[in-house]
Parts: C-alpha cells; structure tokens; sequence
C-alpha cells in the first residue's frame, strides 16, 4: 500500500529522465545564479557560441575578436577596431579574468549579471551588429547547435535566454589562480622581498579600491582622468556611472578593474589611455586632476592630490603588480577555441 | 491510501460527467481584456497621425509599447487570483484592433477589481534572460543597463524650426506603477469575460507633469522618466466608457 505513491511519483519522474540529457552539476568556486549553475554541455556550448564570428552580421566578428585568450581576453586597443565597422569602440574592452566574481559589468556597471551581457555586444552596431531573432534562427537550423542545447538546456530549443545562460556558463570559467602571488598564497613559492615590499604598498595605496583577492572592490571611482565638465561622449558614455544611476555624484565614476594580468591587458584605463604601467603610476603620482567626484583616497595634506610614492617604492609596486601575472590563463586549452 | 485516490477518482468523474451534462454548464471561466489605443476620445494610431501633446507640441509617433504586468483578479470577498508569469507587451496590432490578454482557468465568480502595474516588477527586472514577453528579441530589453524599457514611444515633434526625433524609453525600478480597476458587474460568471480597457497615450505626455518635447526629446531615464512614469500611473489605463 505504502508503494504506491512511491510508484506514481516515480511515473511521473520517468519521462523527465528519458528526454532529458542527465546534467550533471559541476563544483566551482566563483558564484553564479540559481537559474544557471555550470554544468559540463553549458560551458561546452558557451564556449562555442563565445569562438563563432558566424553570430555576427558579417561573419566575421566574435566575442573572442576582442576578448582574446593570448591577452588575457582584452584586445590590446586603446578602442577597438575589431568590431563589423571597424569604427573605435566608445571604451577600453576589459580582459575577462576572474569576471565571474564581478557583481556587475562595463566600465560604469549598467549590466547586472553575465546572462544579461551579451546582448550588448550582439546587437551593438559598431561590435557584432547582430539582429538577435537572425541569431536565434541561424543557431536553431544548425544541429550540430541544436544537439548541444538540448545538452545543455535539456531541450534542443534554442532561445535567447539560453543564448545568454550558455555564454554566462563559459564566461565564468575564465579564471585561473597559478600566478606567483597566487602559488606564494598556497605555500608553493616565495615572493622575493622587493615584491613583498610592493605588496605592503599597494595595501596601503592603492586597496581603498583595488582590494580583496581580485583586487578590485567592484565599486565605481573617480580617479582623477578628466578636470570637469566632462564630456559625455557618445550616448554618454565617457560620463562614468553617472549614465546608470543619474546621481551627479558618480559623474567621472568608473568601475574598478582587478589589477590581475596586467601585463597581457594594456593599454590601461576606460578609455585605454595609457599604454605602459609606468605611465599609469605617473599619473597616480603627478598627473591626478582635480574635480568635485575625485576619490578622497588621492586627498594630501597638504599639496595637491596623488598617491605619494618614492621612484623606489613604484618599482617595487610594480614588481609586486607582475606576480599578479598568470600566463596559465593564456595557456588554458579549456578556454581556446574548441576548433583549434 | 488508496482508498482515497480511487475516492478523488469517483468524485472527479462525477464532477466531469456533471460539466458534461448541462450545455451551459461551465466550471470555470475566462476574462479577456481588450486595451483600446485612445489619444483623447480618437482612437490612436502609428500611421503619421499627428497628435498635440499637453505643452501644445504637435507630434507623432511610429512605435508605442508597454509592459502590462503582474495582473491579479479581486471578488467582492476580497479573494485575489494572480495570473501566472504575468507579463504582458502592450502594443498596438497590425490592423489598429484592441490588444488582447486572456486569462484562463479562473474560478467562477465575481471578480470586481483588477489589480496591475505598468513595467517589469524588481525580481524579473533584474536580468534580461528570459522567455516569453520578456525575451529580448521584443526589443523591450535594455543590453546597456540591465532591465526592459517599461514603455517606449518613438516617432517625431514638430517645433519651428522643422521636425526632430522623438525617444522615449521608460525604465527603471523606480518608474514601476501600480494601479488597479473596477470591474463591470458580473465579469467572471460568463463562462467568456470580456473587459474592454483604454491605454489613453495623450495621458502619458499630461495628467500630471506637462510633459514638454522641448525640454527632452530623448529619455532614456533621469527626472524626465520619471515623470512620464507619474503619468502612465495615474489613469492612463481606464475602464473604457459605456461598460
């Protein structure tokens, strides 16, 4: 007697189990959101839509022509040309490094989650210049796309929302943690004494923002680029997060990048303005300007604002910075394109 | 145990062979609401009619749309049903008809209010992978700062100096309205409601801020939006006259 509701709920779990793929979830320490946890098919279709310029309206342009693996998925432009106009982008492309960690995306932070991003660069006129339903209709008549969306999603239906859920899944894998610092955090390394200098200064100088284990606080600052007025550029992009929140207080705001990979992602800044760590720690030193939203982490008393460093000490902030480097990230077949 | 499911069988059958007995027996009912583009007491339209706006500018516009959302049913008990995945791309069909939204399944009874908002509430604003009325091929999504455009009107004014282009995108967690409506008598105990509704546009431009094209004639946000939001929250959706 006690069997039968055993038996019924049992009937009806077995179609569920014979149509759908079994999913296996996979352990991994960024977060993510309950809707898209990783699975093994999701991160393998995520990176195959992430490599296929065939989602462009061109044919020519992917997510991977300016997120570029050998540059830690940056593109090395001040403003990249790599889109179908081949016009210069509005801001720097970030590398991807460690992304998964970011509680929200672009330069002022207007993106909430991975899943709603790549809607942007899609349809962007000047990146992909895709049209979403074309995109849609391409991948649903290709079956070797429709087999790994039924993978993946458990139905081999494909939908924009998976789309976004797919390359989300991909995005978050793009991290690694075999740089020296990060060996050296393990016990498998030292830092040598000049690094270890440089890690006590950007503590003490530069952690206000670029803090915790992605050095970046996520948070949105002014770091004294532009005197005010600013101008807003186009659709106001060069405004900072003051184009998101409408607070005059963010004007000239930007979004932290982690200082992880720095050496595979230059040139620096949200409009890719320096092209040298050298130049970066000459402007945090002497080049700051001034202006109502500037962070008061660059406030001296007295004098004008800047980040006080002897030549000494930036040497040895940017021998520290270069044990942030991991070139495994470059290396990483996991994250290359599945038809090299 | 078993006993019981072979009892809820019986009484589903008899149930069943009841409904089937009786032609105008019916065991549970359908509203259907129909929203009528209205622009003052003309029907409204995206064919270069031009239209005044309360500031005097005289406009048209070549899309309108908003997100009708969240809609829950009230009987005179005070019982409310709310309609599942309730989110609902107002917009005007091809042949200048009323926008239909059907709502099945529903007990019979009286339903005398209808409860809803105008935008995409918080938790489904929040990330634009999804399905549905929701899915970003509508163009509702906004890919630069996460959420939809609640409303958007586009089309063109018309100052002096020749005409200029019209953009309004509404958005925003702040700019979600709620509002709700008295039903007719009796909707709900037919086994087919309907409930005919006016989306008054002149409403979203006047009512209670006067919205000048002028000053803005591209909102993508900011205080503009919001009054606009203000607009489209105070009696910019209606019982339509004569019901």
């Amino acid at each position: 007697m006690r069997t039968l509701p055993v038996i019924l709920f049992l009937l009806l779990l077995l179609p569920a189990c014979t149509s759908d793929a079994p999913r296996e979830l996979l352990v991994r320490p960024y977060p993510f959101p309950a809707h898209n946890p990783p699975t093994e098919a999701g991160i393998a279709l995520g990176r195959r839509l992430f490599y296929d310029a065939g989602l462009s309206a061109n044919g020519k342009v992917s997510c991977a022509s300016c997120h570029q693996q050998a540059r830690a998925f940056s593109d090395g432009e001040a403003l990249s040309r790599q889109g179908l106009t081949g016009n210069p982008l509005v801001r720097h492309t970030p590398g991807l490094s460690h992304v998964a960690w970011r509680s929200s995306l672009f330069w002022d932070g207007g993106v909430c989650n991975l899943e709603s991003l790549p809607f942007a660069p899609l349809s962007h006129p000047d990146e992909m210049g895709a049209n979403l339903e074309e995109v849609i209709s391409y991948l649903q008549a290709d079956t070797a796309y429709r087999k790994y969306f039924a993978a993946a999603f458990g139905s081999d239906t494909v939908t924009s929302a998976r789309l976004g859920q797919a390359l989300a899944q991909f995005c978050r894998e793009i991290y690694t943690e075999e740089s020296p610092y990060d060996r050296s955090l393990r016990g498998e390394g030292s830092l040598s004494a000049k690094a270890l200098k440089g890690e006590k200064l950007v503590s003490r100088h530069c952690s206000p923002c670029h803090s915790g284990p992605r050095f970046s606080d996520d948070g949105y600052h002014n770091n004294g680029l532009e005197p005010f007025p600013l101008s807003p550029g186009p659709e106001q992009a060069l405004l900072g997060r003051y184009r998101i929140s409408y607070d005059s207080a963010d004007l000239g705001k930007f979004k932290t990048p982690t200082l992880r990979n720095l050496a595979f992602t230059a040139p620096y800044m949200h409009d890719g303005r320096f092209a040298s760590l050298s130049e970066v720690m000459d402007h945090y030193r002497f080049g700051l300007q001034e202006s109502p939203t500037l962070d008061s982490a660059f406030r001296r008393k007295p004098g004008k604002p800047g980040i006080s460093l002897s030549d000494e000490e930036t040497v040895a902030v940017l021998v520290f910075l270069a044990c942030l480097n991991d070139s495994s990230l470059l290396l990483d077949p996991g994250l290359a394109s599945p038809t090299e | 145990m078993l006993r019981n499911i072979a009892f809820a069988l019986l009484m589903l059958t008899v149930t069943s062979f009841a409904a089937c007995d009786a032609d105008d027996d019916f065991t549970a009912s359908t509203i259907t609401l129909q929203v009528h583009f209205r622009f003052g007491d003309e029907a409204f339209r995206t064919d270069g009619t031009m239209y005044v706006n309360e500031a005097g500018e005289p406009f048209t516009l070549s899309d309108f749309k908003f997100y009708l959302s969240n809609l829950v049913l009230e009987d005179a008990a005070g019982n409310r049903v709310a309609e599942p995945d309730s989110y609902h791309l107002v917009r005007l069909p091809e042949d200048n008809g009323a926008y239909q939204i059907s709502i099945p399944n529903l007990g019979v009874t009286e339903y005398t209010t209808l409860h809803y908002s105008i935008g995409v509430d918080p938790t489904a604003n929040l990330s634009i992978d999804q399905t549905g009325d929701l899915d970003p091929t509508n163009q509702m999504a906004w890919n630069w700062n996460t959420g939809y455009k609640f409303l958007l009107a586009e089309g063109f004014y018309v100052p002096a100096g020749g005409a200029q282009g019209l953009v309004y995108h509404v958005g925003g967690n702040d700019n979600l309205r709620s509002g709700s409506i008295a039903l007719p008598a009796g909707t709900g105990l037919s086994e087919e409601n309907t409930v005919d509704l006016d989306a008054r546009i002149d409403r979203v431009f006047g009512g209670v801020h006067t919205i000048s094209f002028a000053e803005a004639n591209e909102v993508k946000g900011g205080d503009a939006a919001s009054k606009v939001a203000d607009n489209y929250g105070n009696d910019f959706l209606i019982l339509s006259a004569g019901q």
